[in-house]
């Protein structure tokens, strides 16, 4: 990742008070290889080092969500596409709940697991040119991997595959190979009431 | 009767066609294979343990 900055443990990012969703997720993903792709000198394929990411139409190399994805967005150039796979839900306890007992307050605490994955379309106009680019894509996220865990507050961030080389139906001589990371990452929530939960009770009514 | 002209079933030009499979990025999906690697990654499988803190470690 290029330009990388000193975090500060007691500055929680903007991150961690929406936790993941899924279109976060995958522009996360993008601004990281916008990033990576914006320096030569992050780019470790000698081949790659002259396609470089820029704001403009003409840029050497595409970026993008599957969303935003034409055919003729990227005719010869390479690009980097990204699709969001299954997300699960994992439940880790009963009623999902963090703590067994609930306090006098009322206020009861949640927890559960999300599961899901990611896959780049690394594409090219040339098979090997594809390959070279998933080998440039899948060492950034294995080697990064452990950072970007830490940074997202996931709990488990893992390259998972390097698929084999295809030929895109949707664009004449293009080729692609998907490259697919999983994550895990917990959501947590409190419910407080509004009342704590004895308030309902009227005590009298049981005294004779 | 008359006889068909060979050369009618014999295709002159020669397409070069790519050995690798077609596959459509739009409708692309995990495979059984894949999906089951990446369960696998999660580190859930077979258990409700949930997957330790890095800085447990």
């Amino acid at each position: 990742m290029s330009d990388p900055q000193i975090h500060d443990p007691g500055k929680p990012s903007n991150w961690c008070s929406i936790a993941p969703r899924p279109h976060l997720m995958t522009g996360f993903f993008r601004e990281w290889f916008i990033n990576h792709f914006s320096k030569s000198d992050n780019i470790e394929a000698k081949e790659l080092r002259g396609k470089l990411w820029k704001a403009i139409p003409e840029t050497d190399i595409v970026i993008e969500s599957i969303t935003q994805w034409r055919p003729d967005l990227t005719q010869k150039r390479i690009a980097i596409i990204i699709k969001r796979n299954e997300w699960q839900v994992q439940r880790i306890s009963i009623d999902d709940r963090l703590h067994d007992s609930i306090p006098f307050t009322g206020a009861r605490e949640h927890s559960v697991l999300i599961t899901g994955s990611h896959t780049f379309f690394c594409l090219a106009g040339r098979g090997t040119e594809a390959e070279i680019l998933a080998a440039e894509v899948y060492r950034e996220m294995m080697q990064f991997g452990p950072v970007i865990r830490d940074e997202l507050n996931l709990k488990r961030f893992v390259l998972v595959s390097v698929g084999p080389l295809f030929e895109l139906e949707e664009s004449k001589e293009n080729f692609g190979v998907p490259v697919t990371v999983s994550y895990v990452a917990d959501e947590n929530w409190k419910i407080i009431p509004q009342a704590p939960v004895l308030k309902r009770i009227v005590l009298s009514k049981f005294i004779p | 009767m008359e006889k068909p002209n060979p050369s009618l079933n014999v295709e002159t030009k020669s397409k070069k066609k790519s050995i690798l499979p077609k596959r459509s990025m739009m409708d692309w999906e995990p495979d059984e294979d894949l999906k089951k690697a990446i369960v696998k990654s999660w580190g859930l499988e077979n258990n409700n343990e949930r997957p330790s803190d890095s800085r447990s470690r």
